[in-house]
């Protein structure tokens, strides 16, 4: 028996750099809650790549339309107060709509990139928790880069 | 070749009884003496993609291929390993392929129904193993037809199909987890655990089986069961409600806090902040802390690779 040829299986690979690097989704997640909109979306844009996700184009479409959709509700609630449609009271409540748009974008993100790790995790994709860069980030990064948005659109859209 | 096919049908069989590094094993001995089997490449790529070595079951589903290509049992290997690799196109279009080298052949059906169900899309997975069952009433089928039933929500139906299942088959793992969870969504906990314990005895490494424990000790847990159940309900359902469910909740609460600071209420409006706080950081942290604890305690539970 032990003279017969044996057939060779090729080895798993180790996982790459960026697929090593991939994270669950609940961590750009909070980033984008807790050190800013840019954190959280460019995280969930890296994760993306990092997970070779199927749904690349839409979670890409997703991150565009939280950043377009909140300049475009910036501007539209400024226009409002400068024309007196809203008042400093009302536009506390206004301002809901923008908050709300980033959430329903990052939990769609979340759920489209949710199924694609568990199965990157599963077969051995390799996969890092992101407890300590969401840590620095806030401790570090977050009160570096948000004097430097400013106040202004890019400010607001991006905070 | 005549020598050695004992090893092919041995493998076969303990692929059915998941032995699968035993079935690795003889289908190396049987592969070094017949390379240009492409239906023992294909077993030997199911195996490995159930191993989790998916490089070389790509590989081996490859030469499958490249072996017969109107193979649709190599096809259906290529899907499978696709599907692993987060390729849902292609491991569509292999099983399609499949379909249509053998149309009176359940699999590739129920692998379809399998990818949709995956990517969240269980109406489109239904129609799929209807046709499947139509083709082959079997065990297999009827257990993802009773998955598909729970992932819509018809928890009764889920039960009864499972049971179905089960009655045939009493040791069935897919239709054990099924039955659990759906046990489990009526908040009959004692019979969830029960299944649970009886489809990781019958199963002590699989996924499906590990995942059902936990929730079962999660939903049991004073900590974590309230959470569990606020999970269970936003999952059951589309994305999209789940989606609208947590902005809808997150809407109303951040409207309450500001309607009580117009009111002249301060205090409850900083305290509702903090509760809302509270509630966030606690659904994130706690289960994710069970789970990692219990994920350590079931790892312990592994098979010896001769087992």
């Amino acid at each position: 028996m032990s003279a017969r040829p044996r057939y060779r299986l090729p080895d798993e690979p180790r996982p790459g750099l960026l697929a090593a690097n991939a994270s669950d989704p609940l961590w750009p997640f909070l980033g984008m809650m807790l050190v800013g909109t840019w954190f959280g979306l460019a995280w969930f844009a890296f994760n993306s790549f990092a997970l070779g996700s199927p749904t690349r184009l839409r979670e890409l479409a997703l991150i565009a339309l939280a950043l377009i959709g909140s300049a475009a509700l910036v501007l539209a609630l400024n226009d409002a107060l400068a024309r007196g449609w809203l008042d400093e009271h009302s536009v506390r409540y206004a301002v809901l709509s923008l908050t709300c748009l980033r959430m329903g974008c990052a939990y769609a993100l979340s759920v489209l990139q949710s199924r694609v790790f568990e199965l990157h995790a599963y077969f051995g994709g390799g996969a890092r928790t992101g407890a300590t860069l969401l840590v620095l980030a806030m401790v570090i990064v977050k009160p570096t880069l948000a004097p430097l948005l400013g106040r202004g659109l890019l400010g607001v859209v991006l905070q | 070749m005549s020598s050695t096919r004992p090893l092919l049908e041995l493998a076969r069989r303990q692929m059915q009884i998941g032995q699968m590094d035993g079935a690795i094993d003889n289908l190396s001995a049987y592969l070094g003496e017949n390379p240009q089997d492409a239906r023992a490449h294909a077993l030997m790529a199911m195996c490995l993609h159930d191993r989790r070595r998916l490089t070389a079951a790509e590989h081996e589903a490859r030469a499958a291929l490249a072996l017969d290509a109107n193979d649709a049992f190599a096809h259906v290997a290529c899907g499978q390993v696709a599907q692993s690799q987060r390729k849902p196109r292609a491991a569509l279009a292999h099983f399609e392929s499949a379909q249509a080298l053998a149309p009176e052949w359940d699999v590739p059906l129920r692998q379809i129904a399998w990818v949709y169900l995956y990517w969240g899309k269980p109406q489109q997975a239904r129609e799929f193993v209807e046709r499947a069952l139509a083709l082959d009433p079997d065990s297999d089928n009827r257990a993802l037809a009773a998955h598909i039933a729970l992932d819509l929500g018809e928890v009764a139906d889920a039960e009864r199909a499972a049971r179905e299942v089960l009655r045939q088959d009493p040791a069935h793992s897919e239709a054990l987890t099924v039955l659990g969870h759906a046990l489990l969504r009526q908040n009959r906990i004692g019979e969830a655990r029960d299944t649970a314990l009886w489809a990781v005895r019958n199963a002590p490494t699989s996924r499906a089986a590990i995942a059902l424990m936990l929730a079962v000790k999660m939903r049991q847990n004073p900590l974590t069961g309230w959470v569990w159940r606020l999970n269970a309900w936003l999952a059951s359902g589309s994305s999209r409600r789940t989606i609208v469910s947590l902005l809808g909740v997150y809407l109303a609460i951040r409207v309450a806090t500001l309607l009580l600071q117009d009111f002249g209420y301060a205090p409850a409006a900083t305290l509702l902040s903090y509760a809302w706080l509270g509630f966030c950081v606690y659904s994130w942290v706690a289960p994710v802390l069970f789970q990692r604890a219990l994920q350590r305690e079931l790892e312990d539970v592994r098979l010896g690779a001769e087992f």
